[in-house]
């Protein structure tokens, strides 16, 4: 039973993941994983109800709604800097929200990928100041991203301790080593060659964007085409059924939270070359909340099992898309937190409303 | 309605309680040998009223934790509320309409929160996520991203003034944790609010409308961070739109480390409050013991694993369905 060479044997978490996957049997139990894709659908339903009944759909509607509203409406929004600067302000966020997304899909949450990304920053970022190496801030960040990241897996995996608290333990340890290794001392003025990850251009291309995009490619590819990576959403979606198929729990969730370490130490790179530099200020709890937002906005049930990986793409471009109207039409700043919170709740409230019922 | 609680719970609380002392006397200890001024009567006071807002919204957070849910929203309305007593006072209204205001406005965040998780079912942690942005905009865009500071003498009352020789807001604190005490343990309410927490379908079939303990329960939340806000805005006697960031996060960190569990039905106020003490020493004995602050953080983070692996060894708990 554990050997499970063939792809074909876990029917459920391959619909998961390809839209128009092969037709699944009918649903489970009444109160199993949340309705969705991995639940039974008719053969016969047409192409693109399929496709509409992904998670991700509505906010990919809601997406190019927003982007042709704001470009009718708003003067100088549909602009060709305007949507590099969205790119670049999304990248950070959209990059950690891809790790965090997978921790989500595995049905546990990650609230400490802030500081890892401050742990990372700061350790990366005095490197980046003196050797000017790209390859070797990028080693070190990424390398101390996977660390965060694997401890935050093995406590997960290996003692009862729910994620949420062990996160937030590591949320303090990690932020509190951050302040440590710096001193609590700013890093200012990364030089040219190693920040060309955060703030080159390929073509006008931004590179934090196309490194993001790239992430994700490799991402989804793993998750496709492997049985671990498929695997995942099985883990979250039904954690019991999910270990008697003999899919490893343990592996996969300490694979979970490792990428998602992995990833915000390659934020925290692309945040160097950005900023040129990494504050002490940096080291809150704002940026989870984003990143976690990002997900959910995106369509990925926060109870884990159901979410795609383009989930926390769309849900950062969106983000970056409101925003960047919301500035153009001249709404004061001050309110972007508000308009952001609407769109959280708006967010989840489709989730609620456009999916049937499940039963308790 | 009879409520059963595990026998090895109702053996644990005695010995859970007892290692948190324990744990708050080593901190007592190592600190007061760092440092001579440590275990001195002001700065005793000192800790206690720093300790006063989160050990407040602390209790709030542990009733939202025993009814299964969280609240990650509490600092943004403390934001929220501070901003709008400096925003009552600051348009000339008497400073008794300004707490009124300040308290209404934590208590109608409150049962937003609470609304929006009953009747859409919602997860409260994407509610309190999205409220929280709400709040703290709404907080920003109020005070325009300015701060408030121009409060009348009398506003000293809540933050700065002493109760024969204890301070204020600790009698406030105090009087709070008894009252959440008295109601968790001896009241229909509290049974109630635990039956949700351990199962709410079997608390529905018996009888429990668990939306209206839901509502109730994210409502004491938001009040809660009201008064704390009252405290907070007049100890620090000036309000900013962005204050209380982290302080909802502090506050579970200190539910977690009284030992109950995230996944509800469980309360304990007494060590609720006393790991708000063993968390609030930390920055304390180590800023007077001349160690660099920035150890604070992996203190909290090692207590709050430790705290947790002790109850983990000591509780054999039901295994959760995992």
């Amino acid at each position: 039973m554990t050997e499970r060479t063939r792809p074909g044997l876990w029917p459920a978490a391959r619909a998961a993941v390809a839209p128009a996957g092969p037709p699944v049997g009918p649903a489970g139990r009444p109160g199993s994983p949340p309705a969705g894709e991995s639940t039974g659908r008719r053969s016969a339903r047409p192409r693109l109800l399929v496709l509409v009944s992904q998670p991700d759909a509505a906010a990919l509607a809601a997406l190019l709604a927003a982007t042709v509203a704001f470009g009718l409406f708003a003067r100088g929004f549909a602009t060709i800097d305007n949507f590099r600067s969205i790119l670049i302000s999304v990248a950070i966020v959209a990059c950690m929200a891809l790790g965090e997304n997978l921790v989500i899909l595995a049905g546990e949450i990650d609230v400490s990928v802030g500081s890892t990304l401050a742990l990372a920053g700061f350790v990366a970022g005095p490197i980046a100041v003196d050797t000017d190496n790209i390859w070797l801030t990028l080693a070190v960040g990424v390398g101390v991203g996977l660390l965060g990241g694997l401890i935050n897996g093995l406590v997960v995996a290996y003692t009862r301790v729910p994620s949420i608290v062990a996160t937030l333990g590591t949320l303090y340890a990690y932020q509190g080593l951050a302040l440590l290794w710096s001193h609590s001392k700013n890093v200012v003025s990364v030089p040219e060659g190693a920040s060309v990850l955060g703030a080159g251009r390929v073509h006008g291309f931004p590179t934090p964007a196309l490194v993001v995009l790239v992430a994700f490619v490799l991402l989804t590819l793993w998750r496709r085409n492997t049985n671990v990576g498929r695997d995942l959403i099985a883990v979250g979606a039904n954690r019991q059924a999910a270990r008697t198929m003999g899919v490893r729990i343990r592996a996969e969730l300490i694979l979970a939270f490792l990428l998602c370490g992995t990833l915000a130490g390659l934020a925290a790179v692309l945040y160097l070359g950005e900023v040129g530099g990494i504050q002490t200020s940096v080291v809150g709890t704002n940026l989870v909340l984003q990143v976690i937002a990002a997900c959910a906005i995106g369509g990925t049930s926060i109870q884990g099992g159901r979410g795609t990986d383009l989930a926390p793409l769309i849900g950062a471009l969106l983000v970056g898309v409101i925003t960047s109207g919301v500035v153009v039409l001249g709404v004061p700043g001050v309110w972007f937190p508000c308009v952001y919170g609407g769109f959280i709740l708006l967010a989840v409230a489709r989730d609620r409303l456009w999916q049937p019922r499940v039963v308790s | 309605m009879a409520l059963t609680v595990p026998v090895v719970l109702r053996r644990e609380p005695v010995l859970r309680a007892a290692s948190l002392v324990v744990l708050l006397g080593l901190e007592l200890a190592v600190f007061a040998a760092m440092s001579p001024s440590f275990l001195t009567e002001s700065n005793v006071y000192n800790i206690a009223t720093q300790g006063t807002e989160n050990g407040i919204l602390a209790l709030g957070m542990a009733i939202v934790i025993a009814s299964g849910g969280i609240d990650l929203s509490v600092g943004a309305i403390l934001a929220l509320s501070s901003i709008m007593i400096g925003y009552t006072v600051g348009h000339g209204l008497p400073l008794s309409v300004a707490v009124a205001v300040c308290l209404l406005t934590g208590l109608a965040c409150g049962l937003v929160n609470g609304l929006l998780v009953v009747l859409l079912r919602l997860h409260p942690l994407l509610v309190t996520l999205g409220t929280y942005a709400v709040y703290q905009g709404l907080a920003l865009g109020i005070s325009k991203g300015y701060g408030f500071s121009g409060f009348p003498r009398s506003f000293e009352y809540f933050g700065q003034t002493y109760i024969g020789a204890v301070p204020a807001q600790c009698v406030f604190w105090l009087i709070l944790a008894v009252v959440v005490y008295l109601v968790v343990r001896m009241t229909p309410a509290g049974r109630r609010l635990l039956a949700v927490g351990i199962n709410e379908v079997a608390a529905r079939y018996a009888g429990v409308r668990a939306g209206g303990v839901r509502l109730a329960v994210y409502g004491t939340s938001g009040l809660l961070a009201g008064i704390a806000s009252l405290i907070y805005s007049s100890r620090v006697f000036s309000v900013r739109g962005d204050s209380g960031a982290g302080l909802e996060l502090l506050a579970i960190a200190a539910v977690v480390v009284g030992g109950a569990t995230i996944r509800g039905g469980e309360i304990s106020v007494l060590r609720t409050t006393l790991a708000v003490l063993v968390i609030g020493v930390i920055p304390n004995g180590l800023a007077l013991a001349g160690i660099d602050t920035s150890l604070q953080f992996v203190t909290i983070g090692v207590v709050m694993v430790a705290a947790i692996a002790i109850n983990e060894l000591f509780v054999r708990r039901v295994p959760a369905v995992a």
